[in-house]
C-alpha cells in the first residue's frame, strides 16, 4: 500500500513536467509564391528556459527576421515564457524548396519543428505607369547581385522603375521622366544613376531634377524608395526610345556569422517609347510662339501717373504648367514712350503634376510727351495639350497718365533709365581662402585667465585701495559719534592707567599727576587738567563716583597742589595715584 | 639699460624652438608642403602659443592638405580668438560651403537675439574678462575717490559700470563654462554614424560628414553625445569629432 502511494505521489510531481514540456512550432502564411512575392513565417518557443530558434533558407529563398514577441504566464504553478518570432520568408529564384526545421534548445531539450514545402513559380511583376509602354529588357544583373527582380518590376531587394508622364506628348510639350529606386535591404552612401540618352527629347534649362524619398511597404516587405523626376521637352515629332536608366548602389547584406557587409550591386530600369506628336496646323493663332501646356498672363504698372521723363515699369507675368522657352511676348506701346527691356526672369520648379513655369518680362517705360496711353491687353496664344486646340491667354488693358512738358533731349533720359538697368550680377570666377597671418602674431599665449597677473592686478588692487580707503572713512565717521566718542575715552582711560602704573614704578609723582588728570579727561568728557582740589571732587562726584573716591580725589589733588608749590615729598604719590585710578575702574561706573 | 635688457629678451625669444619654428611653419605653407606646415602650426599650439592667428594658420594648412574638418576645427578654435577677423570669417565660410551635410553651426541665433548679444559675440572670453576687469577696478577707483570728495553723477555711473562688470565677467564665466562643459565639435572622418547609443549595435540615426559642426552635450567613454542645430540627439565615437576648444 505504501509502495503506491509512493508510485502515486512521484507521478503526480512528474505529470506537470510531463504535460509543460518545451514546445517548438512553425508555421508559413504562404506556401505557394511567386518570384519576388513575399510571406510570413511564425516560430512559437514554449518553455520555462529557451535559446533563440535556429533555422536557415534554402537557397532560391531569403529569410529575414522581422521580430519578437515575448509572453509570460503561470500554468500549473510553473512560470512558462512564449517567444513568438516573426521572418519575413521572400521568393527569389523559382523552384520546389523544403524550408525548415527550426530547432531551439528549451529547457535543456533540444527540439525541432516541422518541416514546409514551399513551391515558387515565375512571377509576373507588376506594370509601369500605363501612360508608358511596358518594360522591353529585363536587368542585367551585378556582380553577387541576387535580389533584383526584372526591369520594370517591383519587388526584389532592389529595383528600379522608369516611366514618363506622358508616352504621347505633342512637340514642345513638357513631359517628366520618372524613376522609382526601390531597395528592401539597407544601402549605403548614395546611389549613382547613369542618365540613359533621351534625344531627341531635350533636358528643360535651369530646372533641377525633383527628387523625394519615401518608405513604401510592398509584399509585407518595407521598402525605402527614391523618386527622381527630370524634366524633358519634345523638341520634334517621331517615335524616341529612351534606353534603361542604371544604377549602382551599395547594399548591407548579411555575411558569415552575424556581421553585415557591404555589397555593390548594379541593376537597370526599363527602357520607354516616347511617340511625339506634331502640333496641328488648323486653328494655329497668328504670333503663336511654340508655347505647349496651360498659362495665363498678368499685366501691372508700378504707377500709372508721372511726369515726362519720369519711369515707370511694366510688368508681365506669365505662369502656367508646361515650358516657356525662348517665349516673346508682343507688347504694344505708343512712339512717345521709350521702352528699355531688361531679361526676362524665369523660373522653373517639378511638382506632383509636372513642370510649373514662371516668367516675368520687366520693361522700363520713359514717356516723351504728356497724353494719357493705353497698353493694350497682352496676348499669348499657346496649345493646351490636354483638349487638343490652340487657346490665347490674355492680360487686362492698362492706362497710363503723363504730365508736363515734353522732354526734347531724349538721350539724357535714355541714359538715365539705362543706368538703373544696365548693372549686371558680378561674375565669380573662382573661391580660395584668405592667406596666412604671419609676423610674431602667432606667438605667445593670447587667453587671459582669472589668475593672469594682469588680471589679478585689477581685480584685486583697487579693492585693497578701496577696502583701505573705506576703512578709514569708516573710522572717521564713528569717531564722531556717541559711540566713537566712547570708545576714545575708554582707550584714553587705559593709556592712563598704563602711563600712572610706569609712574608709580618709578615713584615718578609729577608723570602720575599727569596719567591722572589725562584719565580724568576720559571719564568726564571735559579737560581734567584744570581740576584743584577745591572742585575736582565735586565734578568727579556729579560724574557718578562715590562720595569716598571723590573725597580721596580731593585729597590727591591737594597733595599734588602741595607738592608742587609747597615743596612737600612725592614719595609714595606716584602709587598712591595708581592706586586711586585702579578704585576708580572699580566702584567709577 | 633698457635697451640691453631688449636686446636680451630678443635673443632669447629666438632662441626658443617656438619661435624658431615658427618662421618655418609659414614657409613650409608657401613652398606647398601643407601638412607639414599643419604640423609644424600644431606643434607651436602644443607648445603652449594659445593664439587665434595660429590656429587661423592652422585651418588654412589643413585645408590646403584637403582635410576639411581639420580646416573647420582649426579655424574654430582661431574664432575663440579672434571672433571680429575678416580673413578668419571668410575662410570658414569658405570651409562651411564645402561640407556636405546642410547643417546649421550650433548656437546660430535669430536676428533678434544676434542683435541684443552682438557686443557678447564680439568679444572673446579674454575680451570680456578683460572688460569686466577694468570696469571693476574703475568701479573701485571711483568709489574710493567718492569717500574723499563728492563726484557728480556718481549713480548713474556707478550703476553703467556695475553692469559692464556684470557684463564681462558674468560673459566670461558663461563662455568658459559652454567651452569647457558643452563645446561644439567638428567631425573629422569622412563619414559617421550618429547612433541612438554608445555603441555600434545601437539604431543609425543619422549619418554625418566631414565638417559637419554639433554641439557637445556630454563626453562618456570614447564616446561623444551630441545635438544637430536641428535638433536630434545622438551618440559619436569620440575619435571622429574634433572639440572646439582652448
Amino acid at each position: 500500500m505504501r509502495r503506491v502511494f509512493l508510485i502515486a505521489v512521484l507521478a503526480v510531481s512528474l505529470l506537470p513536467t510531463a504535460t509543460l514540456a518545451g514546445t517548438l512550432g512553425m508555421t508559413v502564411d504562404s506556401k505557394d509564391l511567386e518570384v519576388g512575392q513575399t510571406t510570413q513565417v511564425h516560430i512559437t518557443v514554449r518553455g520555462g528556459s529557451a535559446g533563440r530558434p535556429v533555422i536557415s533558407a534554402p537557397a532560391g529563398l531569403e529569410l529575414v527576421q522581422l521580430g519578437v514577441d515575448k509572453d509570460k504566464g503561470v500554468e500549473r504553478g510553473r512560470l512558462t515564457i512564449t517567444h513568438a518570432y516573426t521572418y519575413t520568408l521572400t521568393a527569389t529564384q523559382p523552384g520546389t524548396y523544403t524550408f525548415g526545421p527550426a530547432r531551439c534548445d528549451i529547457d535543456g531539450q533540444n527540439k525541432t519543428s516541422a518541416t514546409h514545402t514551399i513551391t515558387v513559380t515565375e512571377g509576373t511583376g507588376r506594370r509601369s505607369s500605363g501612360r508608358t509602354r511596358n518594360p522591353t529588357r529585363r536587368s542585367s544583373r551585378g556582380e553577387g547581385a541576387t535580389g533584383a527582380p526584372a526591369a520594370g518590376q517591383r519587388g526584389g531587394d532592389y529595383y528600379a522603375i522608369a516611366t514618363t508622364s506622358d508616352d504621347r506628348p505633342y512637340v514642345g510639350e513638357s513631359i517628366t521622366y520618372d524613376v522609382e529606386i526601390g531597395s528592401f535591404l539597407r544601402t549605403l552612401g548614395k546611389t549613382s544613376w547613369e542618365q540613359p540618352t533621351f534625344s531627341p527629347l531635350s533636358s528643360e534649362p535651369g530646372v533641377d531634377p525633383a527628387q523625394e524619398e519615401r518608405q513604401e511597404i510592398l509584399d509585407g516587405r518595407r521598402y525605402r524608395v527614391n523618386t527622381i523626376r527630370l524634366p524633358l521637352f519634345a523638341i520634334e515629332d517621331g517615335t524616341v526610345e529612351i534606353d534603361p536608366a542604371k544604377f549602382t548602389m551599395t547594399v548591407m547584406r548579411r555575411g558569415s556569422g552575424a556581421i553585415n557587409v557591404g555589397q555593390e550591386v548594379s541593376f537597370e530600369a526599363n527602357g520607354l517609347r516616347v511617340r511625339v506628336r506634331p502640333l496641328p496646323r488648323e486653328g494655329r493663332p497668328t504670333g503663336f510662339g511654340g508655347a505647349v501646356g496651360r498659362f495665363g498672363v498678368e499685366a501691372s504698372l508700378d504707377q500709372s501717373n508721372l511726369v515726362t521723363g519720369g519711369t515707370a515699369t511694366l510688368t508681365v507675368r506669365v505662369v502656367g504648367a508646361g515650358s516657356l522657352r525662348g517665349q516673346e511676348l508682343n507688347i504694344r506701346l505708343p512712339d512717345s514712350v521709350k521702352v528699355y527691356d531688361e531679361q526676362p526672369d524665369t523660373r522653373g520648379i517639378i511638382t506632383g503634376d509636372g513642370l510649373k513655369t514662371e516668367v516675368i518680362y520687366r520693361k522700363t517705360l520713359v514717356p516723351l510727351q504728356p497724353g494719357t496711353f493705353e497698353i493694350e491687353r497682352i496676348e499669348l496664344p499657346f496649345f493646351d495639350p490636354d483638349e487638343g486646340a490652340y487657346r490665347t491667354a490674355r492680360s487686362q488693358a492698362l492706362k497710363l497718365t503723363v504730365t508736363g512738358e515734353p522732354v526734347v533731349d531724349a538721350a539724357v533720359v535714355a541714359r538715365s533709365a539705362e543706368l538703373t538697368s544696365a548693372k549686371e550680377a558680378v561674375e565669380v570666377l573662382g573661391t580660395d581662402i584668405l592667406p596666412l597671418h604671419t609676423g610674431g602674431r602667432m606667438l605667445g599665449d593670447a587667453r587671459l585667465r582669472l589668475t593672469s597677473p594682469l588680471v589679478l592686478g585689477l581685480l584685486l588692487l583697487p579693492l585693497l585701495g578701496f577696502g583701505g580707503i573705506a576703512a578709514k572713512a569708516g573710522g572717521q565717521r564713528f569717531a564722531g559719534t556717541e559711540g566713537g566718542r566712547k570708545r576714545a575715552r575708554g582707550k584714553a582711560g587705559k593709556e592712563a592707567r598704563t602711563a600712572a602704573r610706569r609712574a608709580a614704578k618709578d615713584d615718578d609723582g609729577g608723570a602720575a599727576e599727569e596719567a591722572l588728570r589725562d584719565y580724568l579727561s576720559a571719564r568726564l568728557k571735559r579737560s581734567g587738567a584744570a581740576l584743584s582740589a577745591t572742585d575736582g571732587p565735586d565734578v568727579v562726584r556729579a560724574a557718578g563716583a562715590p562720595d569716598d573716591l571723590a573725597d580721596h580725589l580731593g585729597r590727591i589733588l591737594e597733595r599734588g597742589e602741595a607738592i608742587r608749590y609747597g615743596g612737600a615729598s612725592a614719595r609714595g604719590f606716584a602709587s598712591t595715584i595708581a592706586d586711586w585710578i585702579d578704585d576708580a575702574d572699580r566702584s567709577w561706573k | 639699460m633698457i635697451r640691453a635688457a631688449t636686446l636680451v629678451g630678443t635673443l632669447l625669444l629666438l632662441a626658443t624652438p617656438a619661435a624658431a619654428q615658427s618662421f618655418d611653419c609659414p614657409t613650409l605653407y608657401d613652398e606647398g608642403d601643407y601638412a607639414a606646415a599643419a604640423d609644424c602650426f600644431e606643434a607651436l599650439a602644443d607648445q603652449g602659443n594659445g593664439n587665434g592667428h595660429l590656429f587661423y594658420n592652422l585651418g588654412n594648412a589643413r585645408y590646403r592638405e584637403g582635410s576639411l574638418g581639420e580646416a573647420i576645427l582649426g579655424w574654430r578654435k582661431a574664432a575663440l580668438y579672434l571672433p571680429r577677423d575678416g580673413d578668419l570669417k571668410a575662410n570658414l565660410k569658405r570651409g562651411r560651403d564645402l561640407a556636405k551635410d546642410d547643417l546649421a553651426p550650433p548656437g546660430e541665433r535669430e536676428a533678434l537675439a544676434r542683435t541684443l548679444l552682438g557686443p557678447y559675440d564680439a568679444l572673446s572670453a579674454s575680451e570680456l574678462l578683460l572688460v569686466g576687469a577694468v570696469a571693476w577696478a574703475l568701479l573701485l577707483i571711483l568709489g574710493a575717490i567718492r569717500f574723499t570728495r563728492p563726484l557728480p553723477g556718481w549713480g548713474a555711473g556707478a550703476a553703467l559700470l556695475g553692469f559692464v562688470v556684470l557684463f564681462g565677467l558674468g560673459g566670461w564665466s558663461v563662455r568658459s563654462y559652454t567651452i569647457s562643459q558643452h563645446p561644439d565639435a567638428v567631425v573629422l572622418a569622412e563619414e559617421v554614424t550618429l547612433r541612438s547609443g554608445r555603441d555600434v549595435l545601437s539604431t543609425d540615426l543619422a549619418r554625418l560628414h566631414e565638417g559637419a559642426e554639433v554641439r557637445v552635450v556630454e563626453v562618456s567613454d570614447g564616446w561623444v553625445q551630441v545635438a544637430l542645430s536641428t535638433g536630434p540627439r545622438g551618440w559619436l565615437s569620440a575619435g571622429a569629432v574634433g572639440l572646439v576648444q582652448w
